[in-house]
């Protein structure tokens, strides 16, 4: 009866640690631009599309384009990957990756955009990798 | 009386008798069953106005009434007919009615089955429809629009398509359907009568599994055939949100499977009963209460109903875990015995795989949650639930490759060993075959050696049974469609290979053994059907192959379909990335914010602000003008412009463009005049024949991703035969007055079967 217990506990032990450093490992905070130059880690960033900024490197398929945070701060972000659909009408974006050689290199984004076709339903698009 | 009343009025009709039949029941809990009566006749009356406000929701969809808000949100004029169900269920609170009436739906069918569970069974099982009710009645789909449009908005063209029409009310089926045996667990423990809500629940149970699992494929099915990024799966919230009750309710049937046959676990049962649906309602808070609004795809925003949703989730959660609490001490099962290396602590330990599934998942959807209590939010990546699953993979496999070959309840090593042989060498040549012919990389080859092992256990462990006793075989073909699963993420997944390329029109370039030449476009009678033209030649046979690549007015941007060229051992999946220079629709459009004097390169245009010109107001004093004089350098040609940027009389502003070389628009959209600075906005239509005809791809090849779609029609067909069978079993319908039946579980241990 006693082994039972025992037997639950370490196997709930087991679980809690082993669920917390997977979770710890796999978070990617929000942090702001600035943070985000400074921090080894993959991070999410959030900020608004500087338009003028984009291009497309077709010969490397890579996306280059330019966040901008409410305190001014620029921040230039490359991604590898299929442009999202609704890109060009973003207002927001939000960018999974770590900042590497003077770029952020996402690996994940999530693009918000005006509801302008939509009541009240906020449109998102997530692209991955 | 116009739709909106008559709308509003269907679900207050239905609010009121959902109220009578629950204060019918209750009143009717161990008292007279005259009201019992009653609580069944208000019921029906209730679900009659619930349906009723569904179909007539359908109904203002296909009459055209847009003066409604959701209906002008979702569809428009030009819809084909069979859209417009998918319209109906595509936004928020269209879903929660499509909950509601096929909740309703599902009580009609089992208020007569439930014998002596029926008064408290039906008073909890009405409390969801309550709670849908108030939150359909706070946020109507039947609420005027704000201003009223002459045609509706239209349906996001990727949800057009047959599957997204059929892949809501399958999910939402399932989710009514766990609400049963949270009922009958309510029920029982109120009852303090443990043992008999297991076999009237059991058929629920299963049929619910079935929903959400088909659901679950059809959404998978769909991502990879619609959405291009060359999955099935994405660990999304919303995704996650199915998938959680899904793993649970797994886990629920191997639990009523032990308390049918060996009377023990009934606590755990009941807490997974519990967890099951709470997990239905945490999901559907995670989903639509805008908390994941920065971290999920599908999300919904707030539409001030969070407060209902908490109070939804607490009180469930409350009075659950609160009443399993408190009889807790009562509840008796049969002791598990001692250890054995058998089917049934086989089994036991599978629903801790479950679990243990389940909690993982669960973590890293609330990650945002938990992390906020610390501080800011954040999210876990994709990894998370990749790095933590490979284990509970692993676990999964070689539990399905040891489990069928183990008798119940004795521990003969003979007999383990006999079972196993087949199916282990068969497994390990088919294993050494495919490493040689190619996959290899770390431990994956011991992984698919695992899942082919699993998979013959149960292909022999199916056989066994068909011959036997036919009925029963369900479980074991779930299991082969399992273990077909398993093989097919590691092989698609894993050895999944991608390239990427560009090319020009009649370029062409060869990937995986294909040669793809760009033919152009193809416009389509739609434009969502335009398409670019590859051929593809493969071992001298030529196909062609259309992705899709379109503009998407109503979602504002590119829209991509890919193409796929569907194999026995592999798919090649070929998905469009960019396209440029047909001149149709590919504008390119840049905003710039200049200060005085500031000289900026943009498109090809050098832009020099040099300063406004003049402000004017016209005589009457109320229209305002304003120039912004600027030099444009274009291919050596210098010219000035002067944008102007007007506000009339009622305040709107308005910016006639000028003309640049090359079919550019150039638009003064912005003036903050303290700070010197305007903002310009240029718009292009490139020249056809400008820039080369060129398209952007990535081709990827899929090994035996066919053992995905296989393994889940197996795993469905399964579960099918299995819910058939629960249903059979299912004690027969009582009447009032009648005496139920208890059914003693079986004694002996030979008249045990799985």
């Amino acid at each position: 009866m006693k082994l039972r217990y025992v037997t639950a506990l370490v196997i709930i032990f087991g679980f809690v640690i082993y669920g917390a450093i997977s979770l710890k490992t796999s978070l990617t905070p929000y942090v702001t631009l600035a943070e985000a130059k400074s921090s080894p880690l993959t991070v999410q960033v959030m900020g608004e599309l500087e338009k003028s900024a984009t291009r497309y490197d077709t010969t490397a398929g890579l996306l280059y384009f330019t966040l901008k945070d409410k305190q001014g701060e620029l921040l230039e972000v490359s991604y590898k990957g299929v442009r999202p659909g609704n890109f060009d009408q973003a207002t927001q974006i939000v960018a999974v990756g770590n900042y590497k050689e003077k770029v952020f290199q996402a690996d994940q984004l999530l693009v918000k955009c005006p509801s302008k076709y939509q009541g009240e339903e906020a449109q998102s698009y997530k692209a991955e990798k | 009386m116009n739709a909106s009343t008559t709308g509003g009025l269907l679900l207050n009709v239905s609010l009121v008798f959902c109220l009578f039949s629950v204060i019918s029941y209750l009143y009717a809990w161990g008292r007279t069953k005259g009201t019992l009566i009653w609580g069944r006749r208000f019921y029906r009356v209730s679900a009659l106005f619930s349906i009723g406000a569904l179909v007539y929701l359908f109904y203002l969809f296909v009459t055209k009434h847009y003066e409604i808000g959701y209906v002008a949100d979702y569809s428009s004029s030009d819809l084909p007919f069979h859209y417009l169900f998918s319209s109906l269920w595509a936004g928020q609170q269209g879903s929660f009615l499509l909950w509601l009436g096929l909740s309703a739906i599902l009580g009609l069918f089992m208020l007569k089955r439930l014998g002596e569970y029926e008064e408290r069974g039906m008073f909890f099982y009405l409390l969801v429809q309550l709670f849908l009710l108030f939150i359909l009645i706070k946020r109507s789909p039947f609420a005027p629009a704000m201003e009223v449009l002459a045609d509706g908005r239209g349906l996001n063209p990727l949800l057009q398509d047959f599957w997204m029409v059929i892949h809501p009310p399958v999910i939402f089926l399932g989710f009514a359907a766990l609400a049963i045996p949270f009922a009958l667990a309510m029920a029982a423990l109120t009852r303090r009568e443990y043992r008999g809500w297991v076999n009237i629940s059991f058929p629920w149970v299963n049929f619910a599994w079935l929903a959400i699992g088909a659901g679950i494929i059809v959404g998978g099915f769909w991502a990879y055939k619609v959405l291009g990024w060359g999955g099935y799966w994405g660990w999304d919230p919303v995704e996650n949100a199915s998938l959680m009750p899904f793993l649970a309710a797994t886990a629920l049937i191997h639990g009523f499977l032990i308390q049918k046959h060996k009377n023990a676990l009934p606590k755990t049962n009941f807490l997974l009963a519990l967890i099951t649906f709470l997990l239905v309602v945490y999901g559907t808070f995670l989903t639509r209460s805008g908390v994941l609004a920065d971290f999920s795809v599908h999300s919904f925003t707030d539409l001030g109903i969070n407060g209902l949703l908490v109070l939804f989730l607490l009180t469930f959660v409350l009075f659950g875990f609160g009443m399993l609490l408190y009889r807790m001490r009562e509840i008796r099962g049969e002791p598990y015995g001692k250890f054995l290396v058998n089917a049934d602590w086989s089994v036991l330990v599978f629903i801790l795989v479950m679990a243990f599934s389940t909690a993982l998942v669960l973590l890293g959807t609330s990650s945002p949650l938990i992390t906020r209590l610390f501080g800011k939010a954040a999210a876990v990546d994709v990894s998370y639930y990749v790095k933590t699953h490979l284990p509970v993979g692993v676990f999964l496999a070689l539990l399905l490759a040891i489990t069928p070959n183990l008798p119940y309840g004795t521990d003969s090593l003979y007999e383990k060993l006999r079972k196993a042989l087949w199916p282990a060498l068969l497994a390990l040549g088919f294993a050494a075959f495919t490493f040689f012919v190619g996959f290899k990389q770390s431990l994956y080859p011991l992984f698919y050696f695992l899942c082919f092992f699993a998979l013959f256990s149960s292909v022999f462990a199916f056989s066994r049974h068909l011959a036997e006793r036919p009925g029963n075989s369900g479980g074991y073909l779930a299991h082969i469609g399992v273990a077909m699963l398993l093989a097919g993420f590691i092989f698609s997944g894993v050895y999944s290979q991608s390239e990427r390329m560009n090319l020009r029109i009649g370029e062409a370039k060869s990937a995986f053994g294909y040669t793809l030449t760009y033919k152009g476009t193809e416009a389509g009678a739609k434009p969502s059907e335009n398409a670019l033209v590859f051929s593809v030649a493969h071992k001298g046979k030529t196909t062609e192959a259309r992705p899709r690549f379109y503009w998407s007015e109503y979602n504002q941007g590119y829209m991509r379909n890919p193409a796929i060229q569907k194999g026995l051992l592999y798919d090649i999946y070929i998905s469009p990335i960019d396209h440029s220079g047909t001149g149709e629709k590919t504008k390119t459009a840049d905003t710039l914010i200049l200060t005085a004097g500031e000289e900026r390169k943009v498109l090809e245009y050098q832009i020099t602000f040099l300063g406004f010109e003049g402000v004017h107001m016209n005589p009457e004093g109320n229209e305002f003008q304003v120039g912004a004089k600027l030099s444009v350098v274009h291919e050596g040609k210098k010219q000035e412009v002067t944008p102007k940027l007007i506000q009339t009389v009622t305040g709107a502003l308005n910016s006639p463009p000028v003309e640049l070389p090359d079919k550019t628009k150039l638009s003064l959209v912005g003036v903050q005049a303290d700070s010197r600075q305007v903002m310009l906005a240029l718009e292009t239509l490139p020249a056809a024949g400008k820039t080369a005809d060129a398209v952007s791809i990535e081709v990827s090849k899929k090994p035996l991703i066919i053992l995905v779609w296989l393994g889940s029609i197996l795993l469905l067909a399964g579960g099918v035969l299995s819910t058939w069978r629960r249903a059979k079993e299912q004690p027969r319908t009582l009447r009032i007055g009648e005496q139920p039946v208890t059914k003693e579980a079986p004694k002996s241990r030979a008249a045990v079967s799985k």
